[in-house]
């Protein structure tokens, strides 16, 4: 072959031509089969779908979230058209200045590397100085837009900054948490100490921007985001760091009402002829919950791009927006409603093919919302009741008049178990969360992100007496009229444990005294010798199985997974004794309370409280009805509540100040009803304040000797029924005496059901 | 020989002989009117400046190169690659107005001549290949390690300098050309090999440095890194890089696979590359819009003429006596045909992306000007009638091997 090449063509550089033609020949067959290579078969076949899928344009079309109604059909959340205005977290720092300051100065690369540190310092100084001139503009800007208060948009980014700074510990927290797990041994903090997404991202700082004034705001956008050396992009540069969100706002209208109350039927100290207006906040903002972010869960959990291909409309993506509590978390399903998609040809503009949005559903509670707002009304400090007064304690106790209590209220109708009014303590208005989620959220000792409703539970104290005496009827082991001779203490060998108060303060005892009077004096004794007949007939779960039966220590099933079932766990003998007085393991909530009072009424025992009246819930089946009350047991615990609240050696019946006439003062006094009510007065054993979070008992962070909680419950019978028609349950945490301080309480709310009708007989509304 | 009357008449005559670099003339035509279809398919402006005003330029140049005696040619040649070198060292200092020498796509590659956009490295393309063809000429010292020193001086001058603008695209061409070059001039092959070999090994060992080694130990630039990343990934089917770093190939690749065995057609081949936002359509990425718009039929009809032009190209080197013309002619196969294989090959997913035109098709002044170039002298070369009594070029008998 050497040798007839060499023969064919003489010339080396000939053969040397040869050569370099025969590779650029296999370079280009190469080329060639590549080419082939892809544009035929499965590779083509891809390649074209994919192309031809770029010609259609698929856009989402939103959704309208279902609004939220209350028993009126007043809204009392529902979606509009909004703006807002987002601020990148550099600019709300000012670190963006010096950053910009930085870049700037080094642009230049071949000033930047003849200049030594001093002249180096010097111009980033100077560029540093124009940039916060920027950002001091924006914010001044944006401050005049939003129409805040002077300094209101320095708070909101120190809240922001806080707010960044207090999530990137709890990450660091976390992740170091992790490591050192994975490990096995101590792992650095500087190792976890890197940036959090939220540092990297743009932060509300203006809600529900006007239009007009989002045209304004766009301009400047504009402006600074044009490029080029104008000196007008530059001075505004800034403004490339602000994002201007079309968005839907979830508005709250009834989240702020005004109310007038009458102050004639208050207590003798706060009553006066002049009515009061109080404005009150966050009036819904528990019940009907918070909004929030989807997170990478809520994504994962339900993916709006599921990974097996296409699209879920009801799935969920980045920046969607969900229920983080209460009604909006509860019924996110019905709310949410499903997005459109549209399919069109860019090239036609012809819709290919669309499905158009479900807008979410209505829900309707069964909440008033104006009844609501008066009773917070009547529970906030400036109406006096939920602060402590003189008449609250003795004279050691004094220096705490003025001091504001926390506390709940449910207000229930007994026929249809519909929950009215369910107010907590302190109130979150929604602006003030907006502008500094932190002090809410963060607030160890008011806890005010909690609903007291439903969400803390509490020892019943005396107010499940009433239960107790109706279960010891029904299951005879007390006749209905039997009286008993009530020791001054339970147990001989602890005198000081399980004690009568009227002992405790008189030394004297009550004698013989039948279920009604043990109720209206609110004899411990009397409830321990019932709760040991208990035990030594059925066992030591008869009454926990009757707590149950009322609804304590179960699932509400009122549709909010927020509510707790408190607590039931009696494990000897004397737990057995101690939670027929409410006290040691059995803990509820004003929910429960309200629920147990309305099936004491009425005998139903499986029936649940109602909160959310449409759609109708698929709760799930009740505990099955195993102990049914008996009309004996029912009537004297009714008898006893109403002797309680009405006759004046009842502990639920005289406030310890006088009125004109120099009489204790009632504290029920609604003309045409008639109040059966029990107070309880709850020791809470300790109290524990978490004021770093850590949810770990640190020293200093337990009160061993907390004042007590005070109950009053509260069934109200109008004149000409029947049967009482609707329940009040009041919690008035660490305050002191139950009938002393959330009777008076109870009474307005009494009064605000029958401003509002309810309290008419035959019904009216 | 007794001196004519009419000498450039006599030119004339030469020039109109039929010969083979007509043929290349023929096919760069062809490939021009392509890529002026092609670009009208994404742009017809620009469709129409590379018709009405690039073109007419190159022509012009064409007929400049044709014109001038190869030997006055030859003694021009290293001070024409002293300008572009001057040139190159213009773009790349850092007083010089930004007016002047724009950054454009991050490199400062171009100057502003008022009327066009003036790509010095097009220019040290040429300078270089003649150049070297003028040194190799009657030399034998390249058949030795030590005697390929200084060609590869003379390559590594201006590729250093088109490194700093940066523009990787041209500085990848010198190297083969210079290769093919030293192959056509008789340089040992087993040199060249081991040379080829070791940079080869280089390219090896910074692709596997990129793949497989921790931070600390990379040498290549970020931008450089995460283009072999992305190629990488798309060859192994991994998608992770598809939307940023791997996204102009991966839409090259589309666009190509799209195309078919005969194309979309002009039409519906716009609104496709419009939509599927091909970037660069009109330079860089012309041969996907190619074989999109007339499929895999009109990919290889591109790839047959640059076979056909440079065969041609080769075919008068093969037919010349004149060593410069031969080496010249073979330095100008090679650099087009390097060209053009490394902007298809990116395009079709054999190499990584780099910013490099397909010659004649792309569309840009400079480009054009200076591959017209090439060919006017390529025509130039082949219109002259051999010296009789030239010496013999790079023919050293070797009976030991078929190409020595």
């Amino acid at each position: 072959m050497r040798s007839s090449l060499r023969s064919a063509v003489p010339s080396m550089f000939q053969r040397r031509l040869i050569l370099l033609t025969a590779l650029a020949l296999l370079i280009g067959t190469t080329l060639g089969i590549a080419t082939a290579g892809l544009t035929t078969g499965q590779s083509f076949r891809e390649a074209r779908s994919e192309a031809e899928a770029k010609l259609q344009a698929t856009r989402f079309t939103s959704t309208v979230r279902g609004r939220v109604l209350d028993r009126n059909g007043l809204e009392l959340a529902k979606d509009e058209p909004g703006w807002e205005v987002a601020v990148h977290f550099s600019v709300i720092t000012g670190d963006w200045a010096h950053e910009q300051a930085i870049a700037d100065a080094r642009a230049d690369k071949l000033a930047w590397e003849r200049m030594d540190d001093a002249q180096r310092d010097a111009e980033v100084e100077s560029l540093h100085r124009e940039y916060d001139q920027q950002v001091q503009m924006l914010f001044t800007t944006l401050e005049q837009l939003g129409r805040l208060k002077p300094g209101q948009m320095q708070d909101r980014r120190d809240n922001i900054t806080r707010w960044v700074h207090a999530q990137q510990t709890h990450i660091w927290n976390k992740r170091q948490e992790q490591a050192e797990a994975e490990r096995g041994e101590p792992v650095p903090r500087s190792e976890v100490e890197e940036p959090i997404a939220e540092q990297n991202q743009y932060h509300t700082v203006l809600h529900d921007l006007r239009d007009e004034l989002r045209l304004q705001l766009e301009d400047f956008i504009v402006i600074g985001r044009t490029e080029g050396d104008r000196a007008e992009a530059w001075s505004m540069r800034v403004f490339e760091m602000v994002e201007l969100r079309r968005l839907t706002v979830r508005r709250y209208p009834h989240d702020t009402m005004h109310v007038t109350l009458d102050r004639s039927t208050l207590p003798e100290p706060l009553k006066n002829t002049e009515p009061i207006r109080i404005d009150v906040k966050g009036v819904s903002t528990h019940l009907v919950g918070l909004m929030r972010d989807a997170w990478a869960e809520d994504v994962n959990d339900q993916p709006f791009l599921p990974e097996s291909g296409g699209f879920d409309l009801s799935g969920y993506r980045g920046g969607d927006r969900l229920g983080q509590s209460g009604i909006e978390y509860a019924m996110e399903h019905v709310l949410r409603g499903t997005r459109g998609v549209r399919t069109t040809n860019l090239n036609t503009g012809e819709i290919a093919s669309e499905v158009l949005p479900q807008a979410g559903r209505d829900v309707m509670l069964s909440v008033d919302i104006r009844l609501q707002a008066q009773v917070q009304a009547v529970m906030s400090p400036e109406f006096g009741l939920m602060v402590f007064q003189p008449w609250h304690g003795g004279e050691e106790q004094q220096d705490l008049v003025g001091m504001p209590f926390n506390g709940g209220a449910v207000v229930m109708d007994i026929a249809s178990g519909d929950v009215l009014a369910a107010v907590t303590m302190p109130a979150v208005p929604r602006d003030e969360l907006a502008e500094d989620p932190l002090s809410f959220w963060r607030d160890p000792l008011n806890r005010p992100m909690y609903h007291r409703g439903w969400q803390v539970p509490y020892p019943p104290g005396s107010t499940v007496k009433p239960l107790v005496v109706t279960a010891a009827i029904t299951d005879r082991v007390l006749g209905e009229n039997e009286t008993i001779d009530t020791p001054g203490y339970l147990w001989e060998n602890k005198p000081l444990v399980y004690r009568d108060w009227y002992w405790k303060v008189h030394t004297a005892l009550r004698g013989e005294i039948n279920g009604i009077e043990a109720l209206k004096f609110s004899s411990n004794p009397f409830f321990g010798l019932l709760a040991e007949r208990l035990i030594e007939r059925f066992g030591r779960d008869r009454l926990p199985a009757w707590y149950r039966q009322f609804g304590l220590g179960v699932d509400p099933r009122i549709g909010l997974g927020e509510a707790i079932n408190g607590k039931l766990i009696p494990q000897n003998h004397a737990d057995g004794c101690f939670i027929a007085i409410g006290q040691g393991p059995v803990s509820t909530t004003p929910l429960q309370v309200c629920t147990a009072y309305a099936r004491l009424v009425h005998g139903k025992m499986d029936q649940p409280p109602r909160l959310i009246v449409h759609p109708r819930l698929s709760l799930d089946a009740g505990p099955s009805v195993k102990h049914q009350p008996s009309a004996s047991g029912r009537r004297v615990a009714l008898e006893g509540m109403r002797l309680a609240a009405s006759e004046r050696d009842g502990t639920a019946s005289v406030l310890r100040v006088l009125d004109s006439n120099g009489r204790r003062q009632p504290i029920f006094n609604v003309p045409g009803v008639t109040v059966m009510a029990k107070s309880g007065t709850a020791d809470p054993d300790v109290r524990w304040i978490d004021y770093n979070f850590n949810e770990k008992v640190d020293p200093g962070e337990v009160d061993t000797e907390p004042r007590d909680h005070a109950w009053v419950v509260a069934l109200v019978q109008p004149d000409g029924a029947p049967r009482p028609t609707h329940v009040v349950a009041v919690i008035v945490e660490h305050a002191g005496s139950g009938g002393q301080i959330a009777g008076p309480v109870v009474n307005q709310i009494i009064h605000a059901l029958q401003q509002h009708r309810y309290l008419e007989y035959p019904p009216n509304r | 020989m007794p001196r004519s009357e009419h000498p450039i008449l006599d030119q004339l005559k030469l020039l109109a002989r039929p010969h083979p670099g007509w043929y290349a003339l023929a096919a760069a035509l062809l490939l021009i009117l392509i890529g002026i279809t092609a670009i009208g398919t994404v742009n017809d402006d620009l469709a129409s400046v590379q018709g009405k005003r690039w073109l007419p330029i190159a022509f012009i140049a064409l007929a400049c190169a044709i014109l001038p005696n190869p030997r006055w040619l030859g003694h021009m040649a290293y001070p024409m690659l002293g300008l572009a070198i001057a040139l190159l060292v213009f773009v790349i200092l850092p007083f010089v107005p930004r007016s002047i020498v724009p950054v454009r796509n991050g490199s400062t590659a171009w100057i502003n001549l008022g009327f066009m956009y003036f790509q010095p490295s097009e220019m040290a393309k040429v300078a270089f290949i003649l150049s070297l063809a003028w040194y190799l000429r009657y030399r034998e010292n390249h058949r030795t390690l030590k005697g390929l020193l200084i060609p590869f001086v003379i390559m590594f001058v201006p590729v250093i300098l088109i490194l700093k603008e940066p523009d990787l695209g041209s500085a990848l061409l010198f190297a083969p050309t210079l290769f093919v070059m030293l192959a056509a001039a008789g340089a040992k092959l087993r040199h060249l090999a081991a040379l080829l070999g070791i940079g080869l090994a280089a390219v090896a060992l910074n692709i596997a440095i990129v793949l497989f080694a921790p931070p600390s130990m990379q040498v290549l630039q970020d931008h450089q890194r995460v283009r072999i990343e992305a190629m990488y990934y798309q060859v192994i089917g991994d998608n992770r890089m598809v939307k940023d770093e791997g996204y102009q190939q991966d839409v090259a690749m589309r666009m190509v696979a799209a195309g078919g065995v005969t194309g979309y057609g002009a039409d519906h081949s716009r609104t496709i590359i419009e939509y599927n936002k091909l970037p660069f359509d009109y330079n860089d990425m012309i041969y996907p819009v190619i074989v999109n718009r007339w499929g895999m039929l009109g990919g290889w009809a591109v790839l047959g003429l640059y076979i056909v032009l440079v065969g041609s190209i080769l075919l008068v080197a093969a037919r010349s006596r004149d060593p410069f013309a031969r080496l010249s002619c073979v330095g100008f196969a090679g650099i087009i045909f390097t060209q053009a294989s490394i902007n298809i090959a990116m395009t079709v997913g054999l190499m990584p992306i780099t910013g490099i035109t397909l010659p004649l098709i792309s569309y840009g002044g400079s480009s054009l000007l200076f591959t017209f170039v090439m060919i006017g002298l390529v025509i130039n070369f082949a219109a002259r009638r051999p010296q009789m009594l030239a010496r013999p070029s790079f023919e050293f008998d070797n009976a030991d091997a078929i190409f020595q």
